[in-house]
């Protein structure tokens, strides 16, 4: 393990920059996520939250600075040895993106049956005991066009856990959803990580469920930090952006 | 202006009217057919039984000639854009102009009344730019532009806001209210979002359970009795609504 | 450079070093991952039923139509007795291999580049990488291993429609009877026209499903996106197949002047 590293991080950005032909992305991000902690990351759309995500599961790579997660600097190894990073970070998109040839039992055993050798029984297993953790029963045999875009967005979340990863990524898990599920949702969220004891990430738009559910919140503009702390100290915060978000939160 | 309905699958025996000048704001959970009601009365689906009306005239009785009248004061932001991609910014707005104007279109004059609704809703700078090149709040705005290029005197909007973050939401929704009172217009829209809906409505209608519940103004929405309408509005998990998601 | 042609050209060699780079991580996988059995029989099951009929059918009209054309020809010359053997050796070499494939282009190609785009826009492929899998064993090799194999099957069955097809339109319309048109074939179909006719339908096969999977997979833009990377398949699958038709002939013509020592 390297000496500057904090042993309980998890996931760990230094000084990262991201460029998209000449527009800057990300301008020199740095921050740490801790062990079993859940981090909000909040901003108005087109800041950079998603392309901070996708840095971590290596669908992007940094141009200049480090990633570090659990342990390993992860932003310049080769394509083949990220998979297995991979499958530490499970990442929930925005949209389902379930595999539409496949049977919702199929999507979720996906991951399982590529890196574990199971017997079909224990895959079977795994998969049932999936679906319970997102509140599905007997939808195994679906096809994923046949079930509503809310219980999609739920297997997407069980097929993300089957592989046990130890970090959760969320690419705005309520954005679209009407209040009710909303926070059947982010209780989800909650009790998941809770459970399942893994390191979250969550990039949302929701100061109000971010408020609620984070250990520490983190907002993001222009490609730079402009705030971050727990939801206490996030409060207290002056910055007129932040105060904007929270104003939509107090108002509800 | 009056809109009535008879009996139909997704809706059943559902009956309100919308006064000239009023905003009313659709919610209600996923999927229980707040959209389907937006298109019935826009006329782009028809009711199984029952009739929609607007301005006294029913939409299913009318000719084609009637029907193109209409349209005309009839304006539809819907929730994907619907934006045509091959066209620009300006050639988008441009578009309806000339289809109304038909052969007879004033091409300087199109692009001129174009350039005008871009100004209006602060995306002038984007005048060459296709659709795909501008971020979503900026389509938001486009479409927008182009549903109310014709001067519609009833606009609908389908989830202006869907997919926005909240700072952005507010401002659309702020230039939804503006460019209404400017033209003194009707406004139906159907949003997800409570902030949303509390900030533009005038009454709030609850479309669950195949019917439309009148929850009035937004004050009186959230003194509202109906326990589905509280759990709703307040997101509560517990209640009479089985969480789809 | 203001010569159009010039960036047309840049954009056509950009995109077949891209097609190139992409086989070359295809083979990669391959050889270090494997070629996942399963899914590509799928893919082989899927792409042979989508085709079977319609491959038939076309099959069989290009063996009837060089019939009809040549038996309008060779009867002037009072040649009927060569009508089977001209027929079937046209269509073997030349018309048979090009027509399929052009059709098959037309539906494997774009359900293909389709499919992989649509995967692509909705995220699919990402989601495939975030479970630690790669796309190319998961999606890619399975349907160029199955697209090779079924298309070449395809076109076999096309061919042999087409020469049923010469038969009968030989029977119906030259009125000769069957014996008749038979005898001459292996005077002029020989083992050497077979094999040319089986080695284009390889190329063909190898291009059809190399092209479709890069451009379905190589896709950005939404929906609209998916639409290019069709039309993109479609256009680049038939200029390949009429190029690599002339190559092959080319090859073919050589490798016979050399097997009677000229």
């Amino acid at each position: 393990m390297n000496s500057n590293m904090n042993p309980k991080s998890m996931i760990s950005f230094k000084n990262i920059v991201k460029r998209f032909g000449t527009r800057t992305i990300l301008k020199g991000i740095s921050f740490d996520v801790a062990e079993g902690e859940i981090l909000f990351v909040l901003g108005t759309s087109g800041t950079g939250k998603s392309v901070l995500l996708k840095n971590i599961v290596g669908l992007l790579r940094p141009d200049e600075g480090e990633i570090w997660i659990d342990g390993q600097e992860v932003s310049r190894i080769p394509e083949d040895d990220y998979l297995p990073v991979r499958k530490k970070c499970g990442m929930v998109f925005q949209h389902p993106a379930l595999f539409d040839s496949m049977t919702i039992y199929d999507n979720v055993a996906f991951g399982v049956r590529r890196h574990e050798r199971l017997d079909e029984a224990a895959i079977s297993e795994r998969v049932t005991r999936c679906l319970q953790l997102v509140n599905l029963a007997d939808v195994e045999d679906k096809m994923p066009g046949q079930i509503s875009y809310g219980m999609q967005k739920r297997v997407s979340l069980a097929r993300t856990v089957a592989v046990g990863p130890k970090i959760l990524l969320f690419d705005e898990p309520t954005t679209g959803l009407d209040p009710v599920t909303t926070s059947a949702v982010n209780q989800l969220i909650k009790d998941l990580s809770r459970t399942l004891k893994t390191t979250s990430m969550v990039v949302s738009h929701d100061m109000r469920c971010a408020l609620e559910i984070a250990d520490r919140i983190m907002v993001l503009d222009q490609g730079h930090i402009i705030a971050q702390g727990t939801p206490e100290e996030l409060k207290q915060s002056a910055h007129p952006l932040v105060r904007d978000f929270l104003d939509e939160a107090v108002n509800a | 202006m009056r809109f009535s309905f008879g009996r139909d699958v997704v809706l059943e025996n559902v009956s309100f009217s919308v006064e000239p000048g009023e905003t009313v704001v659709l919610i209600g959970p996923s999927g229980q057919g707040k959209s389907t009601l937006l298109k019935l009365m826009a006329g782009l689906l028809s009711p199984s039984r029952g009739s929609v009306s607007i301005e006294g005239h029913d939409l299913s009785k009318m000719s084609s000639q009637e029907r193109e009248t209409l349209a005309k004061k009839v304006g539809m932001l819907f929730q994907k854009n619907a934006l045509f991609d091959s066209l620009t910014s300006v050639e988008n707005v441009a578009f309806p102009l000339r289809e109304v104007a038909g052969s007879s279109v004033d091409e300087g004059h199109a692009i001129k009344v174009a350039e005008r609704f871009l100004d209006a809703v602060g995306i002038a700078h984007a005048r060459d730019l296709l659709p795909d090149e501008i971020s979503g709040g900026m389509q938001k705005r486009l479409g927008i532009a182009r549903a109310l290029a014709l001067d519609p005197q009833i606009v609908f909007y389908d989830d202006p806001t869907a997919g926005l973050d909240p700072i952005t939401s507010r401002k659309i929704v702020q230039l939804i209210m503006d460019l209404r009172d400017k033209r003194k217009s009707t406004v139906v829209a159907v949003t997800n979002d409570m902030h949303r809906a509390y900030q533009l409505a005038d009454r709030i209608l609850m479309v669950v359970d195949k019917e439309v519940i009148d929850c009035g103004s937004p004050a009186e929405t959230q003194a509202f009795k109906d326990p589905r309408v509280a759990q709703f509005i307040r997101g509560l998990l517990d209640g009479p609504l089985t969480v789809q998601a | 450079m203001t010569f159009p042609f010039v960036s047309g050209a840049r954009l056509i060699i950009d995109d077949i070093g891209g097609c190139m780079l992409f086989i070359g991580e295809a083979f990669r996988t391959a050889f270090k991952r494997g070629i996942p059995v399963h899914e590509t029989f799928v893919q082989i099951w899927r792409v042979t039923m989508q085709s079977l009929s319609t491959t038939a059918l076309a099959g069989f009209f290009v063996g009837a139509l060089m019939t009809v054309q040549f038996s309008l020809l060779v009867r002037n010359f009072g040649a009927l007795g060569f009508l089977g053997g001209l027929s079937t050796s046209a269509t073997i070499r030349e018309v048979g291999p090009l027509l399929i494939a052009f059709m098959l282009s037309g539906k494997v190609g774009a359900y293909t580049s389709a499919e992989l785009g649509t995967m692509r826009v909705t995220e699919q492929i990402d989601a495939i990488r975030c479970l630690g899998a790669s796309p190319f064993q998961e999606i890619i090799l399975p349907r160029i291993v199955g697209i090779i194999i079924s298309s070449f099957f395809l076109l076999l069955v096309g061919l042999m429609m087409s020469i049923f097809g010469g038969v009968l339109l030989g029977i119906l319309f030259a009125h000769i009877n069957i014996d008749e048109y038979l005898r001459n074939v292996p005077t002029i179909v020989n083992a050497f026209s077979i094999g040319t006719g089986l080695f284009k339908c390889l190329v063909f096969a190898i291009l059809l499903a190399t092209i479709c999977t890069y451009k379905g997979y190589s896709t950005t833009g939404g929906s609209k996106g998916v639409g290019r990377s069709v039309v993109a398949t479609a256009v680049s699958t038939m200029v390949g197949i009429v190029v690599a038709d002339w190559v092959t002939s080319v090859i073919s013509e050589a490798v016979l002047n050399l097997a009677a020592g000229r």
